[in-house]
């Protein structure tokens, strides 16, 4: 029986990652590319090599980040497409304190995490707080806050105090700011040694490795205990599901939907602290449009039906295709863009359950029909 | 002075003429009651249809045509999830979103050996034959030439929407249709088929505002041609209240934003740093859904989907 629940649970989801990459292989036909050749490199540039796949598992950090700050919003019945705003809005905050302010280790760090997702939590809050006091629909503002971070970052960007000149980008933040491991520990002595004597340790030492990823596990269980086993946690899910009924049980709504967009905004600032304390260069880079991680939220969550927890699982797979397809490009010239394709696919399976039950009802009515013909 | 102010002009009616179009689109669609956030996406495609098309044939009209035609064939895909198969519409909108600028650019880079741009295309004709250009020359209206068809055409639309929507039987049931859809039903007209039409020109009309952007605005493809103006568009269309006027004016408002961005970031007087100034149409925006959001009216039966026989 439970095997049951499980399955009805799940098979949606899987139904829709199993179309999704199908109907991207017939595209993948259409446009005269392989599709078996692709999607083999696909695979093998996320399991072929321990370095591919530990760098799978750091880049879902920032990726299942987002996906749990989208989730969060959807549960309490927002939809926070903002998220993009909110994770630049974290990596301007750490790339600042983390290039100027001198701490020991482990304290900047935390001070860092805390302040990118205060600042990050106030940006989406002020979304909650024009959609409360002026009724303006958050997603026309989320976008226009994203469109906004993103010039600030720019603006950040133009400091000359900031700037190293020849290599156009920020200047690396300090050592006690990562939340890298071991980075750099291949170039020493003792790693070389090491690295001589292990090759599969050579490997896994070359890349990003940060524990970012525990930060991410953290922060979907909070969540998950938040909206689950708390008072204020129930408030949001009611808000969520009927946001006039939980009015009329005397919640109070506005305050309830900014502070769920201050904690969700906070999530994909803590996604953007990550990213840039814990992969290389280290540095503020110059942005020419999106880097994306926000917008990959979306389908973080939709994958995860918006389960906090299913977004780490969620977060693995995307960062497996988006690693994969970056040596499926390499080997066999299918560009990147195809996971793109993909990703819409899987979203407009996800978004059909009832295409799903009218397959359900047909199915059963034929079997009905069947048992009756029997008799 | 004169000769900047026409020049501002210009740029404003440039600026202005995507957006309208796209916002156009998410007034039909929103207004027959399917909420529309794939016009972004739509758009994207559109542009690349365009620019592509125009570079092969050698004619920007006809890549313009076919962007329309590609835009309604990819709104196609959110019309059926949302319209028959009841998806919910941010959803599927979102799909577009990813779906769109995905085959564009793959696209893009099989057709230009790994380019993610497109060659130079060619401009959409100006609305003054070569005649009468000829003789604006030398004189302060020469930059009228600027002045692109499609941007008449964008202007007619607005005309024609409004005509449509607000003096015909059809535009009585598309309005109804967004508010009461059940009362549309009772009168025996299928909810299903307006929606259908509806999603479809509003996907037409977001291709042409993308065709716009490759063609006139940016002249080629790239993955950045369309960058966020879908989004923009719908943000003109809720500051508009709806309505293909108020539509109108909100569009020439937000390309003369854009216009002051782009005079101001070209001069070298600046005394504000370009990226602080590029923030103004976004700010703007927020501005004006603060001062005006109170009075809209939104369709009331927007994004909800409809069943046969329910209230």
């Amino acid at each position: 029986m439970r095997r049951l629940e499980f399955a009805k649970r799940f098979m949606p989801t899987v139904f829709a990652l199993f179309s999704g990459f199908f109907v991207g292989a017939l595209f993948l036909i259409l446009t005269g590319y392989d599709p078996i050749r692709s999607y083999a490199a696909m695979l093998e540039g996320v399991f072929s090599r321990p370095k591919y796949l530990i760098q799978v598992i750091s880049k879902s950090a920032p990726l299942a980040l987002t996906g749990l700050s989208v989730a969060f919003a959807f549960k309490c019945g927002l939809f926070n497409i903002g998220s993009e705003g909110q994770y630049t809005i974290g990596v301007i905050v750490a790339t600042l304190l983390g290039t100027k302010l001198s701490l020991p280790f482990g304290v900047h760090f935390i001070v860092i995490m805390l302040a990118g997702m205060i600042f990050a939590g106030i940006w989406g809050a002020i979304v909650g707080f024009l959609k409360v006091k002026f009724g303006i629909n958050e997603v026309v503002t989320a976008i226009m806050l994203n469109w906004i971070a993103l010039h600030l970052h720019r603006y950040v960007f133009s400091f000359p105090w900031l700037l190293v000149k020849n290599i156009d980008a920020s200047q690396e933040i300090k050592e006690t700011a990562r939340s890298a491991i071991l980075h750099g520990f291949i170039a020493t002595p003792k790693g070389q040694t090491l690295a001589a004597k292990n090759a599969f340790l050579a490997d896994i030492l070359k890349t990003d490795l940060n524990f970012g990823i525990f930060l991410a596990i953290g922060a979907a269980f909070a969540i998950h205990h938040l909206l689950n086993s708390t008072t204020k946690g129930f408030e949001l899910r009611a808000m969520g599901i009927n946001q006039e009924a939980s009015r009329f049980a005397g919640m109070n709504i506005k305050r309830n939907v900014i502070l769920s967009m201050f904690i969700s905004g906070a999530i994909s600032g803590l996604a953007g602290v990550i990213q840039l304390t814990g992969f290389g260069p280290f540095r503020m880079t110059n942005l020419a449009a999106f880097e994306g991680y926000g917008l990959e939220g979306i389908y973080i969550a939709l994958v995860a039906n918006c389960s906090p927890i299913g977004c780490i699982a969620s977060g693995l797979f995307f960062s497996a295709i988006k690693c994969g397809s970056a040596l499926m490009q390499i080997e066999v010239g299918t560009p990147r863009e195809i996971i793109k394709i993909i990703t819409g696919l899987i979203i407009f399976f996800i978004a059909i359950p009832f295409a799903y039950k009218l397959i359900a009802s047909k199915i059963q009515k034929t079997k009905k029909d069947t048992i009756n013909h029997d008799e | 002075m004169m000769n900047n102010m026409i020049l501002a002009l210009m740029g404003t009616l440039m600026y202005a003429t995507p957006l309208l179009f796209a916002a156009l689109g998410g007034v039909v669609s929103e207004l027959s009651g399917v909420m529309n956030i794939g016009i972004e996406g739509v758009m994207t495609f559109g542009a690349f249809v365009a620019a592509t098309v125009s570079f092969f044939s050698g004619s920007s009209i006809l890549g313009f045509a076919l962007a329309g035609v590609c835009g309604g064939v990819l709104i196609l895909l959110h019309a059926i999830t949302s319209i028959s198969l009841r998806a919910d519409q941010t959803i599927s909108g979102t799909a577009i979103n990813f779906l769109g600028p995905g085959i564009s650019v793959l696209l893009t880079k099989k057709l230009f050996d790994g380019s993610a741009f497109s060659p130079p295309a060619t401009k959409l004709p100006s609305i003054f034959p070569q005649a009468l250009a000829n003789r604006f020359h030398g004189t302060v209206f020469e930059a009228l030439n600027g002045i692109s068809s499609a941007t008449l055409f964008a202007f007619f639309c607005v005309f024609l929407l409004w005509f449509v929507l607000y003096k015909t039987k059809w535009g009585l049931r598309i309005r109804a249709t967004g508010e009461y859809p059940a009362a549309v039903d009772t009168m025996g007209v299928s909810v299903t088929t307006v929606r259908y039409c509806c999603v479809l020109a509003s996907g037409v009309l977001a291709g042409f505002g993308g065709a716009f952007m490759s063609l006139s605005v940016t002249s080629s493809f790239s993955p950045v041609t369309v960058c966020g103006h879908g989004f923009i568009a719908l943000a003109a269309m809720i500051f508009g209240n709806w309505k293909p006027h108020g539509t109108m004016l909100s569009c020439l408002l937000l390309g003369f934003a854009m216009e002051c961005t782009t005079l101001w970031g070209g001069s070298n007087n600046a005394w504000l740093p370009v990226p602080i100034m590029e923030m103004f149409p976004y700010l703007l925006t927020i501005v004006i859904l603060i001062l005006f959001v109170g009075e809209l009216a939104t369709p009331k039966a927007n994004g909800i989907p409809y069943v046969k026989g329910s209230h």
